[in-house]
């Protein structure tokens, strides 16, 4: 016989109390950040109705790079002392990471820029920038007199289209995530980040150029979307000694086979900002491509559960075609991509991957 | 400290007030959190956007006593807004024969319990185990009828026996794991 419900309640309500939860430093982090974002608004002792000031969440944006090659012109490093409309902000990451914003520490890795561009009556400054090795995160100042405008309750997520480049390389064709604060005086400060999609830099050169060429910027207040077209060209480069490539390079070589094909995991790039895997993996023949049917769901990386050694999830981040889409899909054919996934500590010693149909470990060691 | 003065205070635009208020209620947060997204960072995310909105609309919280429930409400559908954006990926607790090592706070049996239960039992439970709500309060936050929080806890009642094993009114249970 089971005990009555009110005992077996007493009982449960007992042990779950007696559980030791704590809660975790970098959720009570954000809690206190977020506290002191509300503390520093202006119109102290009152609750605005309509705020002015609102906290930009994420959308991820995936842009799927086709073999876009850019042509670099090279101008030769913008001197941050005499770029102009110096924002008054001095660190875009440090600004962002201090309101909860942005979470991975870029300083190692950042080199001032300070480029700023006007088109369309919108002044986009490139206030700084880091490197990897494997991706490219930027800070932006955008400031644009229409912004509070077009502000409701919803949230508003910034999309900028992109012609990117690192020494020939291309990076994604777009920005990949973008999260950034709405300050009082219509200016949005945000970090861009854009992968590198051949994965890495074969090795490391004396200097970096960079190529970003903004073609329009995009707010979304809930379904509405408002684009601005415009040109925000922007050019320089990085030295070698003002940034840092760190890199793990693996060829794990591990295939997994199946009727409906191989999914064979030839690389792992291990940065600083993110985790890479290069695969060879058949396309749903059936749907085309990026669909897949319930028969093929387990080759879609993004529906992979990934974890670290520790238990720890990988956050999907986006995703990469290593191929020209010509034609239809070659059933039984392997079509390289690249996935990027959140980054691991140091100390990793594998990763694993499970899906519907497999599970498997890289180790990383 | 005296909840419903400081919700007033925080309704008048205290900030201070509305600050102890989140203070207080931090744990509660997360556990809630937890129960619905996994993810530390998810968790973080959703409570970040849960203080914020919090803040932008308190004026329109009519009785202080319900603080605590309207703060959940919030909390609980920022959570499942960004599980919708995530619905895409499976977390590890669907496949719950594949032993995956626990963060050392979870590190418990019971936790071990309450992650073999399906979504929609979890949160209930943490509502109404840990943070002692009644029905009617998790019937609000969740807005579903109070009927099917009823019917959801006795499922949960009926799955947490099978998986603790209770035998005589003593609760006992040999973990799967």
């Amino acid at each position: 016989m089971y005990p009555m419900n009110r005992k077996f309640d007493r009982q449960i309500r007992d042990l779950l109390q007696k559980s030791n939860i704590e809660v975790p430093e970098n959720f009570h982090k954000r809690i206190e950040n977020t506290l002191n974002m509300i503390k520093e608004r202006k119109g102290d002792n009152k609750v605005p109705k309509n705020t002015t000031s609102k906290k930009i969440t994420l959308g991820a944006l995936l842009k799927v790079a086709s073999l876009l090659i850019v042509a670099i012109l090279t101008i030769g490093i913008i001197d941050p002392a005499i770029g102009k409309n110096i924002p008054i902000i001095n660190s875009v990451f440090e600004y962002l990471s201090n309101r909860g914003i942005e979470k991975t520490e870029y300083q190692k890795y950042t080199v001032g820029i300070g480029a700023s561009q006007i088109s369309k009556g919108v002044e986009v400054t490139l206030n700084e920038a880091a490197f990897d090795g494997s991706r490219l995160v930027v800070g932006y100042i955008i400031k644009d007199n229409h912004l509070p405008k077009k502000i409701e309750k919803d949230k508003i997520f910034v999309d900028s289209s992109a012609e990117t480049a690192i020494n020939n390389e291309n990076l994604s064709a777009g920005s990949n995530t973008v999260s950034g604060i709405l300050t009082n005086d219509n200016t949005f400060i945000a970090s861009a980040k854009y992968e590198l999609v051949r994965g890495y830099l074969d090795k490391i050169p004396s200097s970096i150029d960079v190529k970003i060429n903004i073609r329009e910027i995009t707010f979304y207040e809930g379904t509405n979307r408002h684009t601005i077209k415009g040109n925000w060209n922007f050019n320089f480069t990085i030295p070698a000694s003002k940034t840092k490539v760190d890199l793990k390079i693996l060829k794990p070589k591990i295939v997994i086979n199946d009727k409906l094909g191989e999914i064979k995991f030839n690389k792992i790039i291990l940065s600083p900002f993110s985790t890479s895997i290069e695969i060879e993996a058949p396309q749903d023949p059936v749907v085309g491509w990026y669909e897949y049917t319930d028969e093929y769901q387990y080759m879609q990386p993004s529906l992979w559960t990934v974890t670290d050694d520790k238990g720890n999830i990988l956050k999907w981040e986006a995703e990469y075609n290593l191929f020209d889409i010509n034609g239809k899909v070659e059933k039984d054919k392997a079509y390289p991509r690249l996935i990027k996934f959140s980054p691991v500590s140091p100390d990793t010693a594998y990763i694993n991957i499970k899906s519907s149909k497999f599970e498997v470990k890289l180790p990383v060691k | 400290m005296e909840i419903i003065q400081e919700v007033k205070k925080a309704k008048q635009g205290d900030k201070s007030s509305f600050a102890k208020l989140i203070y207080h209620f931090e744990k509660d947060m997360y556990i809630v959190a937890k129960s619905i997204l996994q993810d530390e960072n998810d968790c973080a995310d959703a409570v970040s956007e849960t203080v914020l909105k919090a803040y932008e609309s308190i004026s329109q919280l009519k009785h202080p006593k319900y603080f605590k429930t309207w703060l959940m409400k919030i909390l609980v559908n920022n959570c499942y807004q960004i599980k919708r954006l995530q619905k895409r990926v499976i977390t590890v607790d669907d496949f719950p024969d594949i032993p995956v090592p626990q963060e050392e706070y979870n590190n418990t049996e019971l936790y071990q319990v309450l992650n073999k239960l399906e979504d929609d039992l979890k949160v209930i439970v943490v509502m109404y185990y840990l943070q002692d709500m009644s029905v009617k309060e998790i019937s609000k936050i969740l807005d579903i009828p109070a009927g099917t929080v009823k019917s959801r806890l006795s499922r949960a009642r009926k799955r947490m026996r099978e998986i603790l094993s209770l035998e005589g009114g003593n609760v006992s249970y040999e973990p799967k794991i």
